[in-house]
This record gives structure tokens, C-alpha cells and sequence, in this order.
């Protein structure tokens, strides 16, 4: 590329369109006169000198065609003339971009459904060791049972977990929460980290002494406690009793129980919770 | 004949400034009406030797007193012309030859 031709072509191109009129015009008018002196009427030599010169537009665009700048700059102009046609109909574009919208929108949700129910994986130290233990037909297991299952080595360690409504006070105001209360090994056997403060394990808490500690999702520590950095100082109110938070579980923490669900609370079980949890006859069930 | 029309234009501005509409009259009344200079290919051709720098263009006042575009050959317009006519009598002597072949 020769930069003096470049230099030309970028001073030049702009008003050329108005030059090459100018001077296309000149020539009709030469052209009609010298008809004229040859003896024709004035429309005669008008027309003459119109046909003689021919399409002015093709001259244009001939014109231009020296100023160019290659493949981009067609690319460019192309997208322009596009953007120009799209805004004569807006509402096809409307229509289009809604489809579209909705079209990635229902594909996207589709995958990430599939990914969530097929192939996503807890978030465990060894997905692939976990299984899931159903006594006889039960969905559901009475503790007692648990605790047993527990104690005969059946298996190199067994958690069991409970799914539960709490009220978690806010201020004054009674908030349904979703809260999971676990066997005070639940993440030593399923695994995960926390993002901030600690996990609680066996050691901190065993039942059934009473241990009111909390740990909070990413989610409902975002959502409840805005991000608050100091939330591993505070006192959190479930069902009346207060309880210290002393961990929150990571952005992309996967439960147990799949399909994207975390609950917002994990709670060791206690004896404050369900006074009669080691009661044979009173079948609290986990599962 | 292809490539020829950017040789006429350059010589028929080595005899002076011109305008486009002065350039196609010259070329068809030297060439005794032959030559006809399409306006469709002239401008395009106008541009084309303006941007490689042969030509310059400036306004200017045509002799009826109106402002008209004339073309005049830059030095490297001038040696182009020089290189464009030996290339030119080469081979039109060349065309010849074969042509007279007995």
C-alpha cells in the first residue's frame, strides 16, 4: 500500500460525489451546446447529450470505485446499507430479535435443566462414592435406625439429613427459610468448603449436646445479610432460638439434592431442635 | 485497446491543462472522429491517474467563464507517458510485422 496514494484517496473521497457532478454537468452543457450548433432544436440536443453521456449513476460508481479500500471497507458499508434497511422495518426487527431472545432464552434453559438434573454433580469430595440408602421401601428413616446404621460399620461413614421449613427472624418479621438440618458429619462425609468462616463437623458438635450454629448459603447470605462482611460475627433467630452463623457455603455450592436447590440454612441436629430426636417410639424420621 | 486510454489522456495533457470535457473533444478531433472517449470510462480514468499521481487537478475558469476541473500531468505523469510510448511503438511496430508477413 502507498501511503501518498492513501493520503490522496482519504482527502479526496469525500467530496468527490460533488466534484464529478459538477464537472459531469459541465459536460452536458458542452455537449447539448455542440449538438445544438450542429443544428438540432434545444430538447433535441438535450436528449442527444443525455444519451451521449448515459447512465450517470454507473459514472458515480465507477468514480468511487477508485476510492475503495478493499474487502473491510465493502464489509463495512455492507453492515451500514443492513442497518439502514433494518430501520425502515422495525418491527421485523423487533419481532426477529424477540424470537431470537426467546429462541437462545428456551436454549439456554433447556441445557442448563439437562445439565442440572443429568449431568450436574453435587458439589462432594467424591461424587462418585455417595449413595443414597433407602431402608425397605421408606423414603425416610427414623433416627434411632440412622444412629445404629451409623455405629455397625455397614458403610465407611453414613450422614443423614432432614429437609425443613424454620422461621428465621427479620427484625420483626417471620421469614419461611429453607433449612436443612444434618448429622453433625453431614460435610466431613459429603465434603464442599466454605467460602467464608468454616464448616461444622463431628468434632465441634455431637448429639445430643446442643450446638446453635449455622452455616448460610452464598445466596441467602447475599440476599438477607447484603454480602455483609461482619455476617460471621452475628446471630441469626430460627425458630426462637439464636443461633451463630460461623460459615457461608460458596457462589457455585451444589447440593445433595440437586436441581440448582440449596437450602438457605444447614443446621447440625440437636436435642433443642427435636427434643425427642433419640426416641425410638417417636419416629423422627431423616433420611 | 485496453490500457490505452490512460496513454491518450497523459499525452493530450502533456500539450497543456485541460478539462474533462476538453480532453474527450481533443482526443476525438486529433483522431479524426475515430477515437470516441466514452465519459463513462474517462472520469473513472481521471480519478485513477489523480490518485496514482500522473495528473494533478486544480479549479479552474473554462472559456465560457465558468469554473471547470482542469487536469494537468505531475513530473511522474510526465515520465509515465515517456515509458507508456516506447511500450506503445514496440508493439504496435511489433502488430505490424506480423502483419506485412509475406
Amino acid at each position: 500500500v502507498n501511503p501518498v496514494r492513501l493520503w490522496r484517496v482519504f482527502i479526496r473521497r469525500r467530496n468527490d460525489g460533488a466534484i464529478l457532478q459538477e464537472e459531469l454537468q459541465a459536460h452536458l452543457e458542452s455537449l447539448t451546446r455542440e449538438y445544438s450548433e450542429s443544428g438540432c432544436s434545444p430538447e433535441e440536443a438535450d436528449r442527444a447529450a443525455r444519451r451521449r453521456l448515459g447512465n450517470l449513476t454507473k459514472v458515480h460508481e465507477d468514480c468511487r470505485e477508485n476510492f475503495m479500500l478493499g474487502a473491510i471497507e465493502t464489509v463495512f458499508r455492507d453492515a451500514r446499507y443492513a442497518l439502514r434497511a433494518l430501520r425502515k422495518t422495525p418491527m421485523l426487527v423487533v419481532v426477529a430479535a424477540l424470537s431470537l431472545g426467546l429462541g437462545i432464552g428456551v436454549n439456554l434453559l433447556v441445557y442448563s435443566l439437562f445439565q442440572a438434573v443429568f449431568l450436574g454433580t453435587p458439589t462432594a469430595a467424591e461424587p462418585e462414592r455417595l449413595v443414597r440408602l433407602r431402608l425397605d421401601q421408606n423414603s425416610h428413616t427414623a433416627y434411632p435406625i440412622l444412629a445404629a446404621l451409623q455405629r455397625s460399620e455397614a458403610a465407611v461413614a453414613i450422614t443423614g439429613y432432614r429437609d425443613m421449613q424454620m422461621n428465621w427472624r427479620d427484625g420483626d418479621r417471620r421469614v419461611d427459610t429453607f433449612a436443612q438440618v444434618v448429622t453433625p458429619n453431614f460435610f466431613d462425609v459429603v465434603g464442599g468448603r466454605a467460602s467464608r468462616g468454616r464448616l461444622f463437623g463431628p468434632a465441634e458438635v455431637s448429639v445430643p449436646k446442643s450446638a446453635r450454629i449455622v452455616v448460610i448459603s452464598y445466596r441467602f447470605w447475599q440476599r438477607r445479610f447484603a454480602s455483609a462482611p461482619d455476617v460471621l460475627s452475628r446471630t441469626v433467630i430460627i425458630n426462637g432460638l439464636s443461633y451463630s452463623v460461623i460459615g457461608v457455603l460458596p457462589t457455585d455450592y451444589r447440593s445433595i439434592i440437586g436441581f440448582n436447590v440449596v437450602p438457605d440454612l444447614y443446621l447440625p441436629v440437636t436435642t433443642e431442635l427435636f427434643p425427642n430426636v433419640l426416641d425410638n417410639r417417636d419416629s423422627w424420621i431423616w433420611r | 485497446v485496453q490500457g490505452t486510454l490512460d496513454m491518450l489522456i497523459l499525452k493530450t495533457l502533456s500539450l497543456g491543462p485541460m478539462h474533462g470535457w476538453g480532453i474527450s473533444r481533443r482526443i476525438q478531433q486529433v483522431s479524426d472522429e475515430v477515437l470516441r472517449v466514452e465519459e463513462g470510462s474517462l472520469y473513472p480514468a481521471l480519478r485513477r491517474l489523480e490518485l496514482n499521481g500522473l495528473i494533478r487537478a486544480e479549479w479552474g475558469a473554462s472559456e465560457n467563464n465558468r469554473r471547470a476541473r482542469f487536469y494537468c500531468l505531475s513530473v511522474t505523469g510526465r515520465r509515465q507517458l515517456v515509458k507508456e510510448k516506447t511500450h506503445w511503438q514496440g508493439l504496435s511496430q511489433a502488430i505490424a510485422k506480423v502483419m506485412e508477413m509475406t
